[in-house]
């Protein structure tokens, strides 16, 4: 009697299986894509809520720029243009003796800040850069040794470069 | 084959699977409930440059945009953005920011920079914005991240995602030099600083800027480790500001480049918009390098950062600008630094701050205050004798470093002032001049004065003054390893204990033992001794005491002088107090013998039960004490039983025992009075040295003053009339006996009169003598008709005197 061999055959059994893995494949990164963990295929295509929202925001903001006049790049207004009115200059004397001087620069965009603190023929100078900042800039440092200014009323003047103009700024301070 | 081949199949697969999952390892949304104002960032991160490459940077660019459109054929279904950018006078091609390259802009001026916007070709020296991005990046040591991510916030579009942006979304795209000077509090931009390059350079140096000065006292804007006021919005809106404790410096960065903190309705809605008070640069700041970047976490200690050079490994503290070295993971530890993670710095970084020498653990603050910094925490030094006492040089330049405000007023954590304790490894320590003085106990130290709660718990590197003499106050027992000797502690002094049998007969092994630190008692030096432990001592009062088996005998002053070999050591009442409290007998047993204890002190060896129970012992009053104990109570005579017979070293001569002597037995009869029992045989020399021949047994007297005469196997008892009476002549003195000595005797009273068995001759007693009766008359006379006649010898009639003759 002959016996008939039922195994499938190897190759079509191999096929089977890779069949069944790649379906496996195919459907988890469908499945990664549509949820929106992966943006492999189509990045933009399939986004989550916060990223659609983002986007949304995202694209207001950039109709809002282009609406505006004021920023573009062939249709800007430049700030300003500072006066002494504009430079807030104050001095106070720290605990270790020396004087810090704090200045607010509204409108200064960049400059130089020059410090003069005189006391009859005694002066003590410094040079520092502004330091721009959104809501107003400021010189980059002056706080002045304690030996260098000895008790006594100083005049305290503070002179900014900015774009070709100096504008000045003077106070008195007594430091005993 | 089959069964491998299927198997590879499998595993690629799987491996396939896990790409896509590992593909999908980016940084996570942000909630709302992890916002920090006071934190949006941290230092290391902020201020790496090196964090991303060029090409990195370009294949982020590329990332995020995937596709450009170039000619702007995207768009809504009515307007194409082609005729939108139209409408607005520009035209297309459209240039994104991947494609964007830009002549660097160094000098503010008017003008936008040559680029290749538009579909024109790149111009010579243009610089991608890939580059330019790092190039600012490493020229003012700012992450490129940030760079990227305030790019991503400030630009419209924002430029880094968007597929179509116009030329005006460059111009200014990082907002820099953009004052809120416009109406309402809108940005107005300072025309001089147009263009991408510059803006991406100026932000860039901004932000350096802020980071370089913030500390300073002129500084007026946000102050990191500090509480400042940060508004919602531009301040014409009205809407206020909170206070906001600002814990990086990168963070003091951020609201100074854009002072406003986001709102309620802000964070609730991360990925929109608010509500009219709310702002967004720095919110979309910490949401977008969360969703690009990952986590804006890399703690720094407030006020510092720890650089780790990559060229040699080398760990820097860097704090206001200097570099101190840490030399030790010990000094890292003792700075709480070892739960931070260094940050890779290049050479130059590091020779970009000054250097402040070695990291040590003295400190001093602005004002010239002294501190030892131990485990995160400063403790001032109030006085140089504090320095002194902790062998610290407080008043060294080259070894006292300032750290600068924040560091030592933040990060380091406020203690105490200083004292001469601390408290290492469970021993509680005071520092005195320099050394180290290790407490036993902390009962030692509170006895002290010491106050735990007063003792800084001290890093090891801060335990580091040479050891001291142990600090004891808690009586016990104690050894310094590795030397043997064993110590008792009274609480004041130190007693050697000698010996296992000293220690046993205190008992030493059932009180508390001391485990002593170790001090210089286990080295080079040894307790001050007061005295050897003996198994005596003096009380308080005075009294001697010997100490046995753990019994606590008080002794006569006698005994204590004879004990002489003992040591009498003052100081032990409480340790003797845990002994019972007894009285030692008139007996004493050691392992080997019985003795009387004597009158004198001495212990007196009782050859025989016989004479021990002869002497009087029994159970009640015989005490037994150590071989030691014994050993220390000079040997006495032997003590034997009164009445006991004894010979001498065989030889035939008999002595009978009586107290503290021998008496000779002259006869057999005076020894068949007295009723003796069988004699025992004695070493002579114990005769010799210690029990002498006192006299030759006779007329004997007992203590209570009758007096016995052998004869005939009795003895005749008189009383001490009869004894007066009988006149007993001057010369004879009677042996004084006890009652053991005559014990077995018959005794038979006296009459007074007496006959001379050999002449038969009657005599009288009376008046101090005998009387010689002559007659019957005179027997008649005197009642010997009706008192018995005691017969006697002559020998013992020789003992009385005769006087006159009776008719």
């Amino acid at each position: 009697m002959i016996t008939k061999n039922i195994k499938m055959p190897i190759a079509r059994k191999r096929l089977l299986i890779v069949a069944v893995i790649a379906v496996v494949l195919v459907l988890t990164f469908i499945t990664l894509e549509t949820t929106g963990v992966t943006h492999i295929l189509s990045p933009f295509n399939n986004k989550n809520a916060d990223q659609i929202k983002e986007d949304e925001t995202n694209a207001k903001n950039k109709q809002d720029f282009l609406n505006s006049k004021t920023n573009t790049g062939n249709n800007t207004t430049t700030p300003p243009e500072p006066t002494s009115d504009d430079i807030v200059l104050t001095a106070h004397r720290e605990t270790d003796g020396s004087v810090t001087i704090l200045t607010e620069l509204k409108n200064y965009s960049d400059g130089t800040c020059n410090l003069t603190v005189k006391n009859g023929g005694d002066n003590y100078t410094q040079t520092a850069a502004v330091l721009y900042q959104a809501s107003f800039s400021t010189c980059e440092g002056f706080s002045i040794p304690s030996n260098a200014i000895p008790n006594g009323i100083w005049q305290i003047s503070l002179a900014i470069t900015s774009k070709g103009k100096v504008n000045h700024k003077t106070i008195s301070l007594e430091v005993q | 084959m089959f069964k491998k081949t299927n198997l590879l199949i499998i595993t690629a697969s799987l491996i396939s699977l896990g790409c896509i999952f590992v593909s999908t390892q980016t940084a996570n949304a942000v909630a709302a409930s992890e916002w920090k104002a006071g934190n949006i960032i941290d230092d290391a991160l902020f201020i790496d440059a090196n964090s991303m490459t060029v090409t990195q940077i370009q294949a982020f660019l590329n990332s995020k945009v995937p596709i450009c459109d170039t000619m702007g054929t995207n768009g809504s279904t009515s307007t194409s953005r082609r005729d939108y950018v139209r409408s607005l006078g520009y035209d297309i091609p459209l240039t994104c920011l991947r494609d964007f390259y830009e002549v660097p802009k160094t000098v503010p001026g008017p003008g936008i920079p040559a680029n290749n916007y538009g579909g024109k070709p790149i111009p010579t020296g243009a610089k991608s914005a890939a580059q330019l991005i790092w190039d600012a990046a490493q020229q003012y040591d700012i992450s490129p991240k940030v760079l990227l991510v305030k790019l991503g916030t400030e630009s419209a579009g924002p430029l880094t995602s968007d597929d179509w942006p116009l030329l005006s979304q460059y111009t200014y795209a990082m907002g820099a030099h953009c004052p809120d000077s416009g109406p309402g509090g809108s940005a107005n931009c300072d025309t001089n600083y147009s263009g991408f390059s510059i803006q991406i350079a100026e932000a860039a140096k901004l932000l350096r800027g802020y980071l370089d000065n913030m500390t300073q006292p002129y500084w007026p804007y946000k102050k990191p480790y500090q509480t400042n006021s940060i508004y919602w919005n531009v301040v014409p809106s009205g809407c206020g500001a909170s206070d906001v404790f600002i814990e990086t410096k990168a963070t003091a960065a951020l609201y100074t480049y854009t002072p406003y903190q986001p709102n309620q309705a802000a964070l609730d809605n991360m990925y929109s918009t608010g509500d009219s008070c709310s702002a967004y640069g720095n919110r979309n700041f910490w949401r977008t390098y969360n969703d690009w970047f990952g986590s804006t976490k890399f703690p720094q200690p407030i006020g510092a950062m720890l650089y780790r050079q990559s060229t040699n490994g080398r760990i820097y503290l860097v704090a206001d600008n200097k570099r101190f070295y840490i030399s030790s993971t010990s000094i890292m530890n003792n700075y709480g630094l070892d739960t931070y993670s260094a940050v890779p710095a290049s050479d130059s970084t590091i020779a970009a701050t000054v250097d402040g020498g070695t990291l040590t653990n003295i400190i001093r603050d602005d004002n010239g205050s002294i501190y030892l910094v131990n485990n995160g925490y400063k403790y001032h030094i109030p006085s140089s004798t504090v320095c002194t006492n902790w062998a610290i040089s407080c008043f060294d330049t080259k070894i006292v470093r300032n750290l600068g405000d924040a560091l030592t007023n933040i990060y380091l954590k406020s203690g105490a002032d200083l004292n001469n304790t601390a408290y290492y490894s469970g021993v509680y320590y005071e520092m005195s001049s320099g050394t180290r003085l290790p407490y036993a106990d902390l009962k030692s130290f509170t006895d002290s004065g010491f106050s735990t709660s007063g003792a800084i718990k001290a890093n090891q590197i801060n335990i580091n003054q040479p050891l001291g003499k142990l600090q004891l106050t808690t009586p016990g027992l104690v050894k310094f390893s590795p030397k043997n000797t064993i110590y008792y502690f009274n609480g004041t002094n130190y007693y050697i204990v000698p010996s296992m049998s000293i220690y046993s007969a205190w008992n030493l092994g059932s009180i508390n033992t001391i485990n002593a630190p170790k001090s210089t008692y286990n080295t080079t030096d040894n307790p001050t001794v007061y005295s050897y432990l003996d198994i005596s001592y003096t009380d308080k009062t005075s009294k001697s005491h010997v100490i046995s088996n753990g019994n606590n005998y008080l002794i006569s002053d006698t005994q204590a002088t004879l004990w002489s070999t003992l040591n009498y050591p003052s100081g032990l009442d409480s340790l003797a107090a845990r002994l019972k409290p007894s009285t030692m007998g008139r007996f004493l047993k050691n392992s080997f013998n019985i003795y009387r204890l004597s009158s004198k002190g001495t212990k007196d060896p009782i050859p025989t039960f016989n004479d021990y129970y002869g002497l009087g012992g029994n159970e009640s009053n015989i005490t037994a004490i150590s071989n030691q104990l014994s050993s220390a109570i000079p040997t006495g005579p032997v003590a034997l039983a009164s009445g006991q017979l004894v010979r001498i070293d065989s030889t035939s001569s008999l002595y009978v025992t009586n107290g503290e002597g021998l008496l000779s037995i002259p006869n057999m009869n005076t020894l068949r009075a007295y009723h003796f029992k069988s004699a025992g045989l004695c070493d002579s020399d114990l005769f010799k040295n210690h029990y002498p021949i006192s006299g030759v047994l006779g007329i004997t007297r007992n203590n209570t003053g009758l007096t016995y005469i052998p004869y005939n196997g009795s003895l005749i008892s008189l009383t001490a009339n009869q004894t007066i009476s009988f006149g007993l002549k001057p010369d004879i003195s009677p042996a004084l006996i006890d009652n053991n000595f005559i014990a077995d005797s018959v005794i038979k009273p006296a009459s007074s009169f007496l006959k001379n068995i050999d002449n038969g001759r009657i005599y009288y007693a009376s008046g101090g003598s005998l009387h010689y009766v002559a007659t019957i008359n005179a027997l008649l006379r005197y009642g010997g008709n009706t008192t018995p006649i005691i017969p006697i010898d002559t020998n013992v009639l020789n003992n009385f005197s005769i006087k006159q003759t009776l008719y």
